[in-house]
């Protein structure tokens, strides 16, 4: 695998990302989300900001440019996708795709996740390494800050864990699981009746998170039981807690791990 | 310009500000330095992963609120509880907050819990209890937020009430815990 290819599919996730994130947004200013007494008025908003730092920019917060962001950054994202299918430089399109999502992210300043922010790493990276593509290097640089993040956020999360005394006895997965907001009632129900099943699942994605680093140390190919596991995970995430943009964001950004894998001997 | 000295410097430069990004992304990672970064960070580039810990956090949160016919005196609990035209607390139901849900696609409704969630916790700190009165940061962006999404939907000249509630589980009798509670206010109006 080249780096150009891996920061290919690393940014084809992002803008299929993008696009679904773009259309939530679109449904939810549908919704009256974005009106006043919805969660992100644009009153409110553009009152807080403009006024006091920067008075132009209650005309980029509005709902209108708020749709038309996102209209763009759809059409935009739609683009990028033909570009590196065809191998053309998509940096044109995910530039006007980053400055949507920038803009967007001014506006909706809560209720993003960490989907969101993988989306705007890969996006950075991605207009910089084929950008630059013609400098030896660039690229597979642009990689390789994708692999590290991949591997600092599950280690940083692992680490987090272990400071959690929930996740620590084996709980905190049955209690996620029993929420409406990211829970399933069939797996709420079965882990109810079986606690030790939530005690293994929760220590095994801390035991995945914590020692992901070996995945470079690891000889070939056992190495590549933790992009399996981490596959696994997502995908879990995605239908078991219905938090699917980490699967277009996340695991996209796998092939910049396979490839920074590449790179050792062993 | 591959064959350029420039592109060399083009990528010692640019592998220096990937180093520089990942240091910081490994000092947000820490809550001390996380609030510091946040001020500078007005583009979302330097990531928190934390993913549910190390408190996995996950009750649910209902904005709810009631009303208060003109008359009652809102400041005192016993009438407020025993006056006729009080309404018992109601869920704020907004159109965002219930769609379909298309596995590994679609879900936007989680957006706007998350929007409720991160609010609440904006006017009262985890672990902070019911604060009644004195810790509620009634100028905090959340205050203001949930005071106009609760007077969009109660009837002009009625004084409301809201409050941000926690549950937790499926089953159907569960437990509410109040973590926000606010003033009185009336309707195009001021706190009481």
């Amino acid at each position: 695998m080249t780096p150009s290819q891996a920061l290919s599919i690393a940014c084809l996730g992002a803008l299929v990302g993008a696009v679904i994130t773009s259309t939530e947004f679109l449904w939810l200013e549908r919704r009256l989300a974005m009106s006043k007494g919805g969660f992100w008025p644009e009153a409110l908003i553009t009152d807080e900001i403009s006024p006091s730092r920067l008075p132009w920019a209650g005309a980029f917060l509005s709902n209108a440019a708020l749709r038309q962001a996102q209209w763009l950054c759809i059409a935009a994202s739609l683009a990028g996708v033909a570009c590196l299918a065809l191998g053309v430089s998509p940096v044109a399109p995910l530039l006007v795709v980053a400055a949507a999502t920038a803009l967007t992210q001014q506006r909706i300043r809560w209720g993003g996740e960490g989907g969101d922010h993988m989306t705007n790493l890969i996006l950075v990276v991605g207009i910089v390494g084929f950008g630059l593509a013609a400098i030896p290097g660039v690229t597979a640089a642009s990689c390789a800050f994708l692999a590290a993040q991949l591997t600092l956020s599950y280690v940083s999360s692992g680490v987090a864990k272990l400071f959690g005394s929930k996740w620590r006895s084996g709980q905190a997965f049955a209690e996620i699981m029993d929420s409406y907001t990211y829970g399933n009632r069939v797996f709420a129900n079965l882990l109810r009746r079986r606690a030790w099943v939530s005690a293994v699942a929760g220590h095994a994605v801390m035991l995945f998170q914590l020692t992901f680093p070996l995945y470079f140390v690891a000889p070939r190919p056992y190495c590549y039981a933790y992009l399996l596991a981490g596959l696994a995970f997502h995908l879990s995430i995605a239908v078991i807690m219905r938090l699917h943009l980490f699967v277009y964001t996340f695991v996209a950004a796998y092939p910049c791990l396979f490839l920074v894998r590449q790179w050792f001997p062993w | 310009v591959s064959g350029l000295p420039v592109a060399g410097w083009i990528l010692a430069v640019y592998v220096a500000i990937l180093c520089i990004w990942f240091a910081l992304s490994a000092l947000n990672q820490i809550r001390r330095f996380s609030r510091r970064l946040a001020r500078f960070d007005r583009f979302g580039l330097l990531p928190r992963w934390v993913f549910f810990a190390p408190d996995p956090g996950v009750d649910d949160p209902y904005l709810v609120y009631r009303t208060a016919p003109p008359g009652v005196d809102v400041g005192n609990a016993a009438e407020l509880a025993s006056a006729s035209g009080v309404s018992p607390w109601l869920e704020f139901r907004h159109p965002a907050l219930s769609g379909r849900t298309l596995w590994l696609l679609w879900r936007p409704t989680r957006r706007a819990v998350k929007a409720v969630d991160e609010m609440a916790r904006q006017i009262v700190p985890p672990g902070a209890g019911l604060s009644g009165k004195n810790g509620v940061a009634k100028m905090s962006f959340g205050y203001i937020l949930f005071t106009e999404m609760v007077e969009s939907v109660t009837e002009p000249g009625s004084r409301f009430q809201w409050a941000v509630v926690r549950s937790h589980g499926f089953a159907r009798r569960r437990r509410l815990r109040f973590e926000v509670l606010s003033d009185f206010h009336r309707h195009g109006g001021h706190a009481e």
